[in-house]
């Protein structure tokens, strides 16, 4: 098998990480898996149908019955998958006479009830094609550690039928127009329910099985295949076959420089400083050199027998401490005033009673009394603290007003202390350098040729309403794109179609020096007074 | 060839210091197990509750319905806030609840995420959470979407180097951080793996074990070596000074 060309990441993942990634990847190759699924399942499904049309109650059970063709289907479309090979539709049917040689037979009947390990053992008979006493053997070495977790899943998945079942029931009801008077209830219960509504039940049994059946065959699989890299030790393998290839290139690249001694030395310098390879590649010859006359340095002094074994071998410092006088050292700075000082502490206790018991006693015959009081007691306690708490909510949620009404109106909430920008990219923005009537100034400039500060008076106005009238909390720091983008909740669709429209007139002639043309300016002129002046123009938009 | 391009489950989370932080995001089975445990305990508070508190009479009944209204709507809140994201069922699993930039989750996010427990539950038993966890990417059910929170397993501290005995030995060439680690899982496993696997694996490494008579052995040296160990004498090339592996 070719690892490398694995599509899923491989590592030792816990057991249930490898269930998720199965249920993953059922969601990235749905096509192919479902592709697949409708045109093997679909048509057994509806022969079942059309063929047990007198007895409608045996259809769920036979298709139930003969889940694990379908678990072949999926695992089929799935084992490609890994490798990144699609399945198309001609390859899943010519693939079925294959399927029903992996064992379905016995599957299907005498291993069909007691087998709470089905998805997890079924690439055994499957992609591994083992049968018989190696077959078992076989089961029994994978399932050593994962057998739980298999059952787990297979319990996990009945479970999850259940509930998308139970689903589109409650999906149904729920739907059901309440005048159409449907005693769903009887419908269901009856001894002998109409064609058509045990048809829709087995319909909903192939969606549910649909549903849940490939999920619980792909996290079968993965858990299988988790369970082999950990035995055969299939992430370390990926990593050691590129290790190889690493240093045989590394092996060429030394031959071909045909430099061996000065190589050899190197790699020599390389190794006993023990980093990694790029990292001192790229360093400088004084440095290699330098390294080289450490190591020529230190190795005398490996070999000699006896010597401390502080500084042997040693990557990280060479002047570091030798571990007796370090401890010596920890002592010394251990025992200094800072650490482990004691302190005394007294504080008040209560005795504990010695005549406890006597006194219950003596309470006994008045014991169920004083009970009923003291639940009286603390009912009104409770009682009063109660409408204390209920108080305080309502006092709070008074008090704080302003962050929940904003909820539900929708307007944004000033951050305190906030005051508007008086200048936006070098716009003046402030309310007295705005003439009374923009869009007639705004005119008046146009007709006297002064285009782009026409324009730029416009924005201008639009910016200053907003900023001033529509509370928006613009900050020096936002460009055009985000104002449009912080308006399009603030403001009506239309005047936010008209903003965008201004702000692309009004950038292009800023930045490009393009003119607007002239239909479009005189719109942008004419529309303005509508949407951004004054109160008359809100009551307008 | 990065590993990243493969498919997994996890996906990473950068911080704003640039650190990337590796989340393993846990899907349907694991957090459908871990609600059974927690209705379960949920349950076992009922029952305590109901043979208890009527005993005093009204006053208990009232009491009796307020920690009902309490526990069934807060006791996911209140674990996941105050014990690191973890109700006790999510604990017993593995699993956590964390917010999606993997900071914890806040009173804000567990409220969200559990009031929403009705939109999931329905039309029946979270049918909507079912299909929602199984649709994102991120096994997200409706609640986690809107609180912007995920499930994730907790990583498991690594438990110290269990490494086989064997010589320290140098390795002939630097090894790159993740090949070390290689070298290293491969010498803890090497007792779980059969001799014949643990033998092609150490072949497998090339020039690494070129030209040794006993590549496993060779490639458990150099682990031990990379682990730190030392020979307390001489270079402990493994060439078997019967002294067995000295611990640094």
């Amino acid at each position: 098998m070719q690892l490398e060309a694995l599509n899923i990441a491989l590592r030792s993942r816990s057991p249930w990480e490898a269930i998720d990634l199965g249920f993953g990847l059922v969601r990235r190759h749905a096509r192919d898996i479902y592709t697949a699924w409708f045109l093997t399942v679909l048509p057994l499904f509806l022969f079942l149908s059309v063929a047990l049309q007198d007895h409608p109650w045996l259809v769920p059970l036979l298709f139930w019955w003969c889940k694990p063709f379908y678990d072949r289907v999926v695992l089929f479309v799935l084992s490609r998958a890994i490798f990144d090979e699609r399945t198309t539709a001609r390859q899943a049917l010519g693939a079925v006479p294959g399927l029903l040689r992996t064992g379905l037979l016995s599957q299907l009947t005498l291993l069909r009830i007691p087998s709470f390990t089905r998805s997890f053992t079924l690439p055994v008979w499957q992609l591994e094609g083992l049968r018989g006493r190696i077959r078992r053997r076989r089961q029994g070495v994978l399932q050593i550690r994962a057998r739980p977790y298999a059952v787990w899943l297979t319990l996990v998945c009945v479970g999850f039928e259940f509930i998308v079942w139970l689903g589109l029931y409650g999906l149904i009801w729920l739907l059901l127009p309440a005048h159409l008077d449907f005693d769903l209830p009887d419908l269901l219960f009856r001894d002998d329910p109409a064609y058509w509504v045990s048809a829709v039940q087995a319909g909903m049994y192939f969606l549910v099985v649909s549903l849940i059946e490939p999920l619980f065959v792909a996290g079968g699989f993965t858990l299988y295949l988790n369970r082999r890299t950990q035995l055969e030790g299939w992430d370390i393998e990926i990593v050691f076959r590129r290790l190889a290839q690493r240093l045989a290139a590394l092996r060429a690249q030394a031959a071909a420089l045909f430099l061996a001694p000065l190589a050899a030395l190197l790699l020599a310098a390389l190794l006993t400083l023990g980093l990694p390879a790029p990292v001192q590649a790229q360093e400088g010859q004084a440095q290699e050199q330098q390294a080289e006359e450490q190591q020529t340095q230190e190795l005398p002094t490996r070999e000699e027998p006896g010597e401390e074994p502080a500084a042997v071998g040693e990557t990280v410092n060479p002047t570091r401490l030798s571990a007796d006088r370090a401890a010596g050292t920890i002592e010394a700075v251990l025992a200094a005033k800072d650490f482990g000082h004691q302190r005394e502490v007294l504080r008040w206790r209560f005795k504990p009673r010695e005549d406890d018991g006597k006194n219950t006693r003596e309470d006994g015959p008045e014991f169920g009394e004083f009970f009923e009081d003291l639940a009286e007691l603390l009912a009104t306690l409770t009682r009063a603290s109660l409408w204390f708490l209920l108080g305080l909510a309502v006092l709070l949620l008074i008090v704080y007003r302003d962050r929940w009404l904003g909820l539900i109106t929708g307007r944004r909430r000033r951050q305190p202390g906030y005051r508007p920008p008086d200048t936006l990219f070098g716009l003046d923005l402030r309310a007295d350098s705005l003439p009374e009537d923009i869009a007639a100034a705004a005119r008046a400039l146009w007709q006297a040729g002064r285009h782009r500060e026409a324009m730029s008076l416009l924005y201008r106005g639009a910016l200053a309403a907003l900023v001033h009238r529509e509370g928006l909390a613009l900050h020096d720091s936002h460009t055009e794109g985000d104002i449009l983008a912080l308006a399009r909740q603030a403001i009506s669709a239309p005047r936010h179609q008209y903003l965008a429209e201004l702000t692309g007139v009004w950038q292009l002639i800023a930045y490009a020096h393009r003119e607007p043309e002239s239909t479009q300016s005189q719109r942008l002129l004419a529309q303005w007074q509508t949407h951004f002046a004054g109160d008359d123009g809100e009551a307008a938009a | 060839m990065s590993a990243t391009q493969r498919f997994d489950t996890r996906h990473t989370v950068e911080t704003p210091e640039g650190i990337a932080l590796g989340l393993a995001t846990a899907g349907p089975v694991p957090r459908a197990l871990a609600f059974v445990i927690d209705q379960l305990i949920r349950t076992g508070i009922y029952m305590a509750l109901l043979y208890t508190l009527p005993l005093l009479g009204r006053f208990g009944v009232g009491i009796l319905f307020i920690l009902f209204f309490l526990t069934e709507w807060f006791y996911p809140v209140f674990f996941e806030v105050l014990n690191k994201g973890q109700t006790p069922g999510k604990a017993a699993m593995g699993l956590r609840v964390l917010n999606d930039d993997a900071t914890p989750v806040n009173w804000g996010g567990a409220m969200t995420r559990n009031l929403l427990r009705v939109v999931d539950f329905l039309p029946l038993f979270y049918a909507f959470g079912l299909v929602s966890c199984l649709l994102n990417r991120d096994f997200k059910r409706l609640g986690d979407l809107v609180a912007g929170t995920v499930v994730v397993y907790v990583t498991k501290r690594d438990k110290a180097l269990q490494l086989p005995e064997a010589d320290p030995h140098t390795p002939p060439f630097a090894l790159q951080l993740e090949e070390q680690q290689a070298v290293l899982g491969f010498a803890e496993r090497s007792p779980r793996l059969t001799r014949e696997r643990a033998e092609e694996l150490a072949g497998l490494t090339g020039e690494l074990v070129a030209g040794s008579a006993q590549p496993l052995a060779e490639l458990q040296g150099m682990a031990s070596w990379i682990a730190g160990r030392r020979a307390p004498n001489g270079r402990g090339n493994g060439s078997g000074n019967g002294n067995g592996g000295p611990v640094a």
